[in-house]
Parts: C-alpha cells; sequence; structure tokens
C-alpha cells in the first residue's frame, strides 16, 4: 500500500510518546513492504533530510506557555483556532502530498497544532480513506476553541469525519464521546507498542537493598508525581528505603513546587529529579531500575513507559488503575494496579520491601508479554489489516478538486480569523 | 427520485420581515421560495435560513418555512450574522441557495454547503459586507450563479457559469385593483438611501404634482435632507405602510418612480445601485407606469413608452410626470401593457419555474460538483 502518515511532530522532533509510537509504526509498515510518506511539521532544529519524510507542515506553537502568554489576547485565540480548526497552509501541504503520492490510504497520527479539523475534512474531500491513530483526546480537541467543546462542531464531526479510529484504550474512547464528540464510523481498540529487540534478561538488585524506582514522563501533578514524592515519605516513615529516580521535564507547577514537596515529606535523599533524557538514553537507565511506576491520577489514554521499562529494563510496573495501560495488564500477573494515592502506592512499595510481593515472576511476565504482544512489529498486521479495510472502502463521494479544497480551507480560515477578530 | 420532495435551504442573512429587514433582496428571496413552490407544484420545499437574537422556526406558506438561526454573536453588520447551527440546518437539504454571496452570512454558506458536498447556487443582492469571499473566488465554489439580471451578471468574476432569471414578484399580491381608486399622485416606493435617489425625484418634482415617499427610513440624515427637499412641495413621507397600504399607493399613483443613481447626494459611488428594482415590477403588476432612471439594470425590465418610461436627466423626469399626470389614456395603456410583462416574464412563478429547472438539472446529474455538471 501507498501509506500517507499524517503527524504534528516526527522524531527527532519529539514532544511525547505520540510521535515516538508514530515512527515505530512507520518503520515497521515500511519493513513490511508498505511505502509511506510521512507528512509532518518543519522541525524547529536541523534535522537530516529523510526521503521518506516530508517536513512542510506548519504548527501553531501553542505549548509554550510562556510566549503565548505574551501576545495580545487576539492573537492568542487567533493560534487557538488555527491550532485546532483549520490551517490552510497545512491543507495546501496535505493537498500537495494527496496529488504527488497518490496514497491508497492516510494513517492519521496526532494532529494538534496543525489545525486537524480542517485536515480531516480535506482528507474526505481529497477522496482520501484514513485510519486514526487515537492515542489522546485529538478530535476533542480540534472541536474546541479555547478549550471548550463546541457542541455544533462536535455534532458535524459526528456527522461528517467518518472513518476507522484505532484507539489505544476504551476509556480514551469514551472521554472523547464523552466530551461530546462522536467517533463516525469504526472504532477498534489496540494498544500502544514498544520497538526494538530483547537483551539479556536485566540482573535483578540485591533483596535487601532499598527498593529502587524509576518514574519518566512529563513531570507534573496529574501524572501523579505529588503522590510519588508522599509515597516515599511513608515508606520512609516505616523505617524502609525506597529510592526513586525521576526523568522527564517538570510542567505545570513552579521550579521549587517539587523541591519544597521532598523537603515536606522529608525525601530529599530518597527521591531525585535527573531532568529529561533523550528515548534511547532513557531505555539504558531502566535496567537500574526494579519497578517502574506510573501514578497518573488523572486522565492518560495509554502509558507506554512502564511496558518499554518492563521490556528493556525488567521493570515491575506499578500503574494507576485508571491509565489506560491498565486495560491491558493483568494485576497480579504483569502489573501491579494502585489507586493513584500515596497510602496505596506506599503499601505496595511496602509489600515489595517486606516480601509479601514477589516482584521477580511478576516483572518477568510483564517483559515477556511485552516482547510477544506489545511489539510493533507484533501489531503492524492489525494496524496493516484496518489500513487496508479502510483502502478498499469505496469512497461514497467523488474527490473534490485539490485547488476547490485549498479554497474552501482558505475560506474557512479567513471565516475564523473575521469572527475571532471581530470578537475581540 | 423525479417525484420526491426536494428540499431547498435558502440561506439569507436578512429576512422580509419588520424583525429582520424590509429590503427588496429579502422580499425577493421569500418570492422566489413562494415561486419555486407553487410553479412545480410542491415538488420543491424551501426553507429559508435566517437569523436572528433567538431561534424560530414557522411556517409561511404551504412549501415555504423560514427557520431563524441564533446568532453566534450580534455582528456589526447584520449580513455578518453567522450560526454554528448552521451547518446542520442545511444538512437535510438537497440544495443550498446561498443569498447575499458577498456577506459572512454568505461566505460561511457556501463554506458549508460546499462542506457537505451539496449542489450550491449564488445570488448577489447588493449587500457587501465582506470582501474575504470575492479576495477567494468563493464563487467557484458555487455550480451556478444566479442573477437576476443581465446587468447583474456582468458584475460577476467568476468562470461558475451564470444563469440569469429576471424577475420575481408576485402577480397575485400586487394585482390591480378591481375598482381603481383615482389616481392622483406621482409615487415612490422602497427604501429612504441616497442610492435611490430620491432627492432628484423631489427635486425633478413639478410644484403643481403631489408626491408620496413610501419606505422605512433607515438612513436619519439623508431622511433629513429629503424632508428639507420636501417643505413647499406637495410631499408627503409614509414610512409605515405595510403591503395592503402599499397597493393602495401603486392603486391610486400615476406612475412609480424609481430613480436611482450611480453616485449619490452625497459623492458616493454605487456600482451596482439597482440589480433589478422589485419595487418598480410591483408597480408593474397593479398596472401603475413605472419611470425609472437609466441606471444599472432596470432598463432590462422596461420597454420604453410601451410598458414604462426611462430618463436621463432631471428634465426628462419633469416632462415625463407632468406628461402622465395629464394624460390618463396613456397612464392605464402602458401600466396595462406593464402588468402583461410581468404576468408573461417576471412573476414569481415564471421565475419559479426557471429556478426548478436549473435545480433539476443540478440535482439530477448525480455527483454535485462544477467541473462534472460543465462538463
Amino acid at each position: 500500500m501507498k501509506i500517507l502518515v499524517l503527524s504534528n511532530f516526527y522524531p527527532p522532533e519529539v514532544v511525547g510518546g505520540y510521535e515516538l509510537a508514530c515512527a515505530q509504526a512507520v518503520e515497521a509498515l515500511r519493513r513490511r513492504g508498505h511505502e509511506v510518506l510521512v507528512l509532518t511539521a518543519a522541525a524547529r532544529a536541523y534535522c537530516d533530510p529523510e526521503p521518506h519524510v516530508r517536513r512542510s507542515f506548519s504548527i501553531t506553537d501553542i505549548w509554550n506557555l510562556d510566549a503565548m502568554s505574551r501576545r495580545p489576547s487576539v492573537v492568542q485565540r487567533l493560534m487557538d483556532a488555527e491550532s485546532r480548526l483549520i490551517n490552510a497552509f497545512n491543507v495546501r501541504a496535505l493537498a500537495e502530498a494527496v496529488e504527488t503520492f497518490r496514497p491508497d490510504v492516510a494513517y492519521v497520527h496526532n494532529l494538534t497544532g496543525l489545525g486537524g479539523l480542517g485536515l480531516m475534512v480535506a482528507l474526505g474531500h481529497l477522496g482520501v480513506p484514513w485510519a486514526w491513530q487515537l492515542g489522546d483526546s485529538v478530535p476533542s480537541y480540534c472541536c474546541s476553541l479555547w478549550g471548550e467543546v463546541v457542541p455544533a462542531l462536535a455534532e458535524r464531526f459526528g456527522a461528517e469525519i467518518k472513518g476507522t479510529f484505532i484507539a489505544v484504550s476504551s476509556r480514551l474512547v469514551e472521554e472523547i464521546e464523552g466530551l461530546g464528540v462522536p467517533l463516525g464510523g469504526r472504532v477498534e481498540l489496540l494498544p500502544y507498542w514498544i520497538d526494538g529487540q530483547p537483551g539479556s534478561a536485566p540482573r535483578r538488585g540485591v533483596r535487601n537493598g532499598p527498593l529502587r524506582v524509576v518514574s519518566a514522563g512529563r513531570l507534573t501533578p496529574y501524572k501523579g508525581i505529588d503522590v510519588l514524592i508522599e509515597a516515599a515519605g511513608i515508606v520512609r516513615r516505616s523505617h524502609w528505603s525506597v529510592e526513586i529516580d525521576v526523568f522527564g521535564a517538570i510542567a505545570d507547577v513552579d521550579q521549587n513546587h517539587y523541591p519544597s514537596l521532598l523537603q515536606q515529606y522529608g525525601v530529599e535523599d530518597r527521591v531525585r529529579f535527573l531532568g529529561p533524557l533523550d528515548h534511547d538514553g532513557l531505555i539504558d537507565r531502566y535496567r537500574d531500575y526494579e519497578a517502574f511506576v506510573f501514578p497518573t491520577w488523572e486522565r492518560e489514554p495509554f502509558g507506554i513507559g512502564p511496558i518499554e521499562a518492563a521490556a528493556h529494563g525488567g521493570c515491575l510496573p506499578i500503574i494507576s488503575r485508571n491509565c489506560g495501560l491498565a486495560e491491558w495488564l493483568v494485576h497480579g500477573v504483569h502489573c501491579l494496579k494502585v489507586e493513584p494515592t500515596a497510602e496505596d502506592l506506599a503499601r505496595v512499595f511496602l509489600d515489595l520491601l517486606e516480601w509479601r510481593i514477589d516482584s521477580g515472576p511478576i516483572a518477568d511476565r510483564a517483559r515477556s508479554s511485552t516482547w510477544r504482544d506489545f511489539h510493533v512489529d507484533a501489531i503492524a498486521p492489525r494496524i496493516e489489516g484496518l489500513l487496508a479495510e479502510a483502502a478498499s472502502s469505496a469512497p461514497t463521494l467523488a474527490p473534490s478538486p485539490p485547488d476547490e479544497v485549498v479554497r474552501l480551507a482558505r475560506l474557512a480560515e479567513g471565516l475564523a480569523e473575521s469572527l475571532i477578530a471581530e470578537a475581540a | 427520485m423525479a417525484d420526491a420532495t426536494r428540499k431547498v435551504a435558502f440561506l439569507t442573512p436578512l429576512y422580509f420581515d419588520e424583525a429582520s429587514c424590509l429590503g427588496g433582496g429579502e422580499r425577493y428571496a421569500t418570492n422566489m421560495a413562494a415561486g419555486l413552490v407553487e410553479a412545480t407544484g410542491g415538488r420543491y420545499e424551501v426553507e429559508l435560513i435566517s437569523y436572528g437574537i433567538s431561534p424560530a422556526r414557522r411556517e409561511l406558506r404551504p412549501g415555504v418555512s423560514l427557520r431563524v438561526l441564533p446568532v453566534a454573536r450580534r455582528p456589526s453588520d447584520p449580513l455578518n450574522a453567522v450560526s454554528w447551527d448552521l451547518p446542520s440546518a442545511i444538512a437535510d437539504a438537497d440544495l443550498v441557495h446561498v443569498h447575499m454571496a458577498f456577506s459572512r452570512s454568505g461566505e460561511f454558506g457556501l463554506l458549508a454547503a460546499r462542506q457537505q458536498r451539496k449542489p450550491v447556487c449564488a445570488s448577489d443582492h447588493g449587500g457587501h459586507s465582506s470582501w474575504l469571499g470575492a479576495s477567494l473566488g468563493s464563487l467557484e465554489l458555487a455550480d451556478r450563479i444566479v442573477a437576476y439580471s443581465s446587468f447583474g451578471a456582468s458584475l460577476f468574476r467568476s468562470s461558475t457559469p451564470v444563469v440569469v432569471i429576471r424577475g420575481g414578484v408576485d402577480a397575485d399580491r400586487f394585482a390591480p385593483p378591481e375598482l381603481r381608486p383615482v389616481r392622483d399622485r406621482v409615487l415612490y416606493v422602497g427604501r429612504l438611501l441616497a442610492h435611490k435617489g430620491i432627492d432628484r425625484l423631489i427635486r425633478a418634482l413639478p410644484a403643481e404634482l403631489p408626491l408620496t415617499i413610501c419606505g422605512r427610513p433607515y438612513d436619519p440624515d439623508y431622511f433629513a435632507l429629503l424632508r428639507g427637499l420636501a417643505a413647499g412641495k406637495d410631499v408627503n413621507f409614509v414610512t409605515d405602510a405595510d403591503d395592503s397600504a402599499v397597493r393602495d399607493l401603486y392603486a391610486r399613483a400615476w406612475c412609480n418612480v424609481l430613480p436611482s443613481v450611480y453616485v449619490d447626494c452625497y459623492g458616493r459611488r454605487y456600482r451596482a445601485p439597482e440589480l433589478m428594482g422589485l419595487t418598480l415590477l410591483e408597480a408593474m403588476s397593479c398596472e401603475t407606469v413605472p419611470i425609472a432612471s437609466r441606471v444599472a439594470a432596470m432598463p432590462e425590465f422596461i420597454q420604453p413608452c410601451q410598458s414604462g418610461y426611462l430618463f436621463e436627466t432631471l428634465d426628462e423626469l419633469t416632462t415625463l410626470l407632468r406628461r402622465l399626470a395629464n394624460e390618463p389614456e396613456t397612464v392605464s395603456r402602458v401600466g396595462q401593457e406593464a402588468r402583461r410583462r410581468v404576468v408573461e416574464s417576471f412573476d414569481q412563478k415564471v421565475a419559479g419555474k426557471k429556478l426548478a429547472l436549473l435545480y433539476d438539472e443540478l440535482l439530477t446529474d448525480g455527483v454535485p460538483g462544477r467541473r462534472t455538471i460543465a462538463t
């Protein structure tokens, strides 16, 4: 098949797991003999050109909160709309890619920042069937303005944006539809995946030493980092020792937030913030730990870190009951599931430290099942099947000419701008 | 399919009602909806979709309904009204006809209709409140442009085919009275706006002739100017007439004058002061002699000296007014011919039949799309 992949970021430009998973899937599909063209945003840093990657999208950088806050309110709102709803420049880039590459199907990933709604509408008009890999609540983002879903937009999204949605968890589907955005068409559940090759089984630590735990990701309260620090304090008060290394960039809180929490719970020597590491570096470090803890307490569509750590480092996944990954793992078999509270987390740490739970067999099963069931090469045939079925679905309407699609996009963009400017 | 009722959405930022706007463009859309339904024996249904503060829906007549969508926010120009509800409102329509194409309402309508791959027709009624669509060639998104005069058609710069369907007057509603009262005045009917050139009519009015100026004063300064000019002459203003009162005025008038201008008394220029001149046709339909300035589309509707008169200078107008006031036989003869022309060519049922032919062509062509249809 000729597969056109759409993604806001693409390695080496990486913000999170979405684009890493995208790149892993792309390579797996290429290994399976498909011709893949990735259409993504221009990277901010220099990237070596790759023949199968076209960096011709423009991304609206709304993530730089500091820069955003310095912009006038109307500019912020214009950028918000451009990020979510429509960016005619990107529709033009898509139309050109479709015209030159002539894909059989589009494999859509994260469209945040690209004017995703317009891109999905354009795919329909250009007659390109698609499957949309949902690793986050992107459809609701694309039907929102200023963080609020617009019901009329959501209703039309359900009526008009029809195709195959591949969601990484049922809770993600529930979340999207719970926000009033119907997913019209076929919805399939497939877990996220890992990549690489299994190495030798890591040597476990000395059992009577401290429990060595790692956590990685975006360091923000809703990811459970505060809870983790508090749990370390509870363990310490129980005269046991847990050493927690946390990798990632601090977000959403003041730089003093975590140091003061460490001080409050008396765990400055137990919890270390080691900053962000690149993906390969992180994978190398997993071998140093016995468990990967993922205590997110708000929404989490999946959570790839625990199974990556299980596969590459032999770590026991300790995961929040309400994360998407919890749907794919069995408590006590492949992982330990916890309520995302300090007390529950501390109880699990103590269960491990006091040998009430033997982490070894669970970690081993997690490792082997991850390589077997969650490796991208194991999942790629299913993705391939869904893409093939999408590609074979007959379009209900004849494609519109690309110039008309771009004209529609420019009109939509202009109308959005005029409405926002007038409202300001 | 041929016998199934087809639904057409007429999208218009304003509708003909006290609550919205009493203008020719608004009346035209309502008339064409009625004409389409009547001419096709109910094979077509029309929903006029417009905007207001609160949502509303009501039947205007069998087969024609009005749906008012709540505006997202009140725009500075009412032609720029839009509603998030529009895409849903047109979802069931087989075809969308966008009126006032060069307004934000029209642009949004073109976008929503084309996005839903519906056949789209577009019309311009002269209200230009947004240049976005024109700058982007939005009319290229329409399958057909419907103009109601060759003059109007000549203004479009688009590769989209233009269809001219003249007329759209309700000849049943605007009919000669069974018992005609004495004709005793010159008449103007229309909005009191500077591009209508009413000031010229007052200046040309012979002192001995009475003039009734009937219309809503949308421009207070201009209205004050007209009142000043009328001082010392036999001019009365009627600013709250309904259709019945207007018909009565037509019946009493020798002639109805539409003296529109390209350059108004303030020096402002108008590219298209009259794309048709609906009140001219309504007067003709009532056997009232039409007199129009030789401006824009109006000459297309009047055969000089047979179904009405055209003038260029104020002296010509003055002469015409005196002549008609003193030649009742001419008034009667020309008035009757004017009515005959309306019934034959400009009645809403005639226009509706032509519109139905156009819609039939678009809807039976299978895949909607300009290129397919054109080829």
